[in-house]
């Protein structure tokens, strides 16, 4: 064949090339463009989100000031919060994971790049449409927690509603960048790089994937009741209709407390590759630091009460969050204390990002230790929405994450642009990063115990708090200009800095035996792993297996972008994949989801329906795109024996459709839940079901006979990459699966117009028309993926990816059937169940 | 006793996999559904029979809550003794997989045992409502 042919390796690299100029700033999908746009982006929001909290701290410096209005003070703490959290945080660290993942673990990208490009131009839309409120002078104004009823239709203008739309789209991208990871972390990694032989920083960001997916999907559901409240006059937050303002409250924290996680677990994982290089000795207690990992992801799931103590829920209900709460602060320690004995057994160098990381240590166990103190419910309802909290939360998030950012950028600047960044300006920021960052947010403290209400955009003299203001304030400019001087330093470094070695630190994981920058396949010959350190490991006997697909991925195949995959645990060979190449495709679906939410805030629906058109003809074009790729030529076995299309557990696709679907039900079992809460809380909840038992049950029906149609559909031609004659088995199945799609749409249509609903009488008749809606949006799902193996079908000769698309279409009608039968308990089972 | 074919590559076969997979994620989702459920019985019970104006079932629901959490905390141990046993297979056949695998199993179960005994502990010290 030939891609089997030898090429240069020069010929091999611009295979994997991104296309020059304007054309490849739009079409370019390749994971360093990708990781490096969502790094800038980020980046470019800190720095404004910094500025916000400079106009706010010149404000405070003196009792009385005048500098902004109480207004003006409301719009900067909400966008500044907003931005930090949404903007910056979230997408630099999935920046980061985006850049750095498959040089870690020896993948030539991650496995679906088309889809990787399409979450960023997400979330910078969204950026963009929070932003934009200051052009048209409707900036937010409620918080970044837009509290229910503060948020709501009586308190609130439009701009809450471009809050909720452009906050919605970045967590889209959040989600998506999340399936991203965890398929990439479980199937792409290097041979021989099994699980124990992980780098931290993947262990972590497979953690923090999974956590994004079950607490992001709150959030999501939670600004969706929240805009219907507000759009179409549903009462889920209306207490006079049966709604509960707490229910925000509760689905705010399900997120926004993990999202505290999301933001430290990624910056320990930079701190557990800086301090062992800096330090040159192996991370102490591996293995314990692993598990300390997955028990801070896990238990950041169920602390969100902690943050609704002074809400007047139960005492036991708190006490279970305060275990909790209690419990996480172990998993933390055992982080510390390997960092602590690493640094005992090593010889430290104190390098700019030693200093950053030691800088991290210091603050982020001075913000933990306060945690635990507001983890006690009986401290934190005398401290509550003070400033001691603000103080507490900084010195958690800005020592858990921003200096471990600082600290990573220094530490992997040479690898991302091939340059040295200046020393002198790295220690002269750091220096005052650290004191500025003490000087402003230490007497927080005080001012927090000595009674300062946070969220005011003034003092009073008499209240004796001037003076650590004034600190606070003088603090925060010496911050500003630390960090001013880090951005100079590593701007200067990439135009003008000396050239960067290969590894210039003496590091021990993959992306330091790269080139500085990395070539554009990262990896023209794939790693073989035999230990945890690789670089540091003298070289070790192969296995024959891992030989025999080094050999076979050896600067090849030569005529399209592929990467080795291998197994779950033990990481051993297992197939191949195929990598997208170049397209404009996925900008014309985010492109189309932009243009849809300015139709609804405009209230103008036509351009809503030309969004909802783009999206269409984005998602059809770009599925065609996939098909004319995947020809029979460019999926052929490499080296004749690592298959790119195979069934099951094998195929990417099929990680990311079970995702997709933990996704789904997980949004589904969120509006059950609200659905319940709402109920046991509200005095007049209707105690009879829905009512439409035969219609219910037919729509059950419908989803069985689509799950059945599409998996019994892809058994054919599943074998072999080659015309088996199963067309026909294929079509029938996608047609029946079809033909169920849309009766049960129908379905739903009719149960609703017969139960005669009013969803702005109640909030009962408003979470009817959110179940059925979101089960419409399911099926619209897999009706989705059916439609997409149906094009695979008529464009491909071959039986093998018409089969494998059934497949997934197959788990996508799993969805169906789940959330159909979730809808079913909270229409009909639960008002009866439930007193 | 596992085969050494299994010690060495767990996920050569599905039930493989999903027998050295299992001892991790069994921890967290005792862990999970012990908190979970434990306030979704306790406060939502509470708040029902508050809204309804009936009483609350409090010895029924303390009962159903140790109940609950003492089957969640024997899972987890049961999940520590096969991840012990994984630990000890790995060590022999000199398989730094298994030996990972069940090292960290272990830890979970206790860190997430201990969690649970937390959890459990409170309605012994409280009011059910």
């Amino acid at each position: 064949m030939a891609q089997d042919m030898a090429i240069s390796a020069a010929e091999f690299e611009r295979i994997y090339d991104k296309p020059p100029g304007l054309r490849g700033f739009f079409t370019s999908v390749q994971h360093k463009a990708v990781g490096t746009r969502y790094m800038i982006t980020a980046f470019a929001f800190f720095l404004i989100g910094g500025l916000e909290a400079m106009l706010m701290r010149t404000q405070l410096a003196k009792p009385g000031n005048d500098f902004l209005s109480a207004e003006s003070y409301n719009e900067l703490f909400t966008m500044h919060g907003t931005t930090m959290m949404f903007l910056f945080a979230i997408p630099f660290i999935e920046g980061l994971a985006t850049y750095l993942l498959p040089l870690q673990i020896g993948a030539r990208d991650m496995p679906f790049p088309r889809y990787n490009v399409f979450n960023y131009w997400c979330y910078l839309f969204g950026g963009l449409l929070l932003y934009g409120s200051f052009l048209v002078d409707l900036v937010p104004d409620a918080g970044w927690f837009a509290y229910v009823p503060l948020s709501g239709p009586e308190f609130a203008d439009k701009s809450m509603d471009i809050w909720l739309f452009g906050l919605t789209l970045a967590e889209i991208a959040a989600v998506g960048a999340a399936i991203e990871i965890i398929v990439s972390v479980l199937k792409t990694r290097a041979p021989g790089m099994s699980l124990d032989k992980m780098p931290i920083f993947a262990w972590t960001m497979l953690s923090v994937a999974v956590l994004i997916i079950v607490a992001f999907v709150p959030l999501i559901v939670a600004s969706l009741l929240l805009e219907l409240d507000r759009s179409v006059g549903t009462a889920f937050f209306n207490q006079d209709a049966g709604g509960d303002p707490l229910l925000w409250q509760h689905l705010f924290w399900i997120f926004g407390h993990p999202e505290v996680y999301v933001m430290f677990l990624p910056g320990a994982a930079i701190m557990s590759h800086v301090i062992p290089i800096h330090a040159r000795h192996r991370l102490v207690a591996y293995p314990f630091v692993v598990v300390a990992v997955i028990v801070t992801a896990i238990m950041s799931l169920g602390l969100w009460v902690h943050h609704m103590y002074v809400t007047g829920l139960p005492p036991l209900t708190l006490t279970f969050f305060t275990a909790a709460s209690m419990s996480i602060s172990l998993a933390s320690g055992i982080q510390i204390f390997a960092w602590i004995a690493t640094l005992w057994s090593g010889r430290p160098r104190f390098t700019v990002p030693m200093l950053f990381a030691l800088g991290f240590i210091i603050t982020f166990v001075a913000g933990g230790i306060t945690g635990v103190m507001v983890a006690s419910a009986s401290f934190d309802s005398q401290v509550h929405d003070t400033y001691f909290v603000v103080a507490h939360f900084h010195y958690v998030i800005i020592g858990g994450l921003l200096f471990p950012v600082f600290a990573a950028l220094y530490h992997w600047w040479p690898k991302f642009t091939g340059r040295m960044v200046n020393d002198m300006a790295g220690y002269a920021s750091f220096a005052l990063i650290f004191l500025g960052f003490h000087l402003t947010f230490f007497p927080m403290h005080l001012t927090g115990l000595w009674g300062l209400p946070r969220r005011v955009y003034t003092y009073d003299e008499y209240m004796g708090v001037e003076t650590v203001n004034l600190l606070s304030t003088i603090g925060a400019f010496v911050m500003a200009v630390g960090v001013l001087i880090f951005s100079v330093a590593l701007v200067y470094a990439w135009r003008c800095g000396r050239p960067a070695p290969r590894d210039p630190w003496g590091g021990d994981t993959l992306e330091w035996a790269t080139e500085s920058p990395a070539s554009s396949s990262n990896w023209p010959t794939i790693p073989v792993v035999t230990d945890r350190h690789p670089l540091w490991a003298p070289d070790r006997d192969t296995t024959e297996s891992h030989r025999t697909m080094r050999d076979a991925f050896d600067h090849r195949p030569t005529t399209v972008r592929v990467s080795p995959l291998t197994t779950v645990l033990s990481a051993s060979p297992d197939g191949a994949m195929r990598l997208a190449s170049p397209t404009v495709w996925p900008l014309l679906p985010a492109g189309g989801l932009i243009v849809i939410a300015l139709g609804l805030l405009l209230e103008i629906y036509p351009i809503a329906f030309v969004g909802i058109t783009v999206v269409a003809i984005g998602l059809l074009g770009w599925a065609r795109k996939v098909e004319i790729d995947n020809g029979e030529a460019s999926t052929a076995p490499v080296g004749g024996r690592y298959p790119i299309e195979a069934r099951g557990s094998r195929a990417i696709g099929w990680w990311a459709a079970w995702c997709l679907v933990a996704v789904l039900t997980v949004g589904m079992a969120t509006i059950v839940l609200s659905a319940l809460f709402l109920q046991v809380n509200a005095g007049n909840w209707p105690q009879e079901p829905l009512g439409a038992p035969l219609l219910t049950a037919a729509g059950g029906l419908c989803a069985i006979v689509g799950l059945l149609a599409c998996r019994q559909g892809s058994r054919h031609g599943m074998t072999q990459h080659a015309p088996a004659g199963s067309r026909r088995a294929h079509l029938v199945a996608a047609g029946i699966a079809l033909v169920a799609g849309v009766v049960l749409l129908a379905l739903l249509l009719t149960i609703w117009v017969q139960a005669g609903k009013d969803p702005t009488a109640h909030a009962y008749d408003s979470s009817v028309m959110l179940l059925l809606g979101t089960q419409a949006l399911t099926v619209l799902f897999a009706l989705g993926t059916t439609v997409a193996a149906m094009i695979a079908r008529v464009m491909q000769v071959r039986d093998l990816r018409p089969a494998l698309l059934l497949q997934n279409a197959a788990i996508a009608w799993v969805a169906v059937l789940i959330a159909w039968a979730l809808s079913w308990v909270a229409t009909d089972l639960l008002p009866v169940a439930v007193i | 006793m596992p085969t050494p074919s299994f010690v060495h590559r767990p996920d050569e076969t599905t039930r493989g996999a999903w027998q050295a997979a299992l001892p991790l994620l069994i921890p967290p989702v005792a862990w999970l559904a012990s908190l979970g459920l434990s306030w979704l019985l306790q406060d939502f019970t509470c708040t029902a029979s508050a809204t309804a104006g009936a009483p609350a079932p409090e010895t029924a629901l303390l009962l159903v809550l140790m109940g609950m959490n003492a089957v969640l905390l024997l899972i987890t141990v049961v999940s520590g003794f096969f991840s012990v046993r994984a630990l000890r297979a790995g060590h022999r056949a000199r398989a730094p997989l298994m030996s990972f695998l069940g090292l960290s199993g272990c830890a979970l179960a206790v860190l997430f045992g201990f969690g649970i005994v937390l959890i459990m502990a409170m309605p012994l010290v409280l009011e059910v409502c």
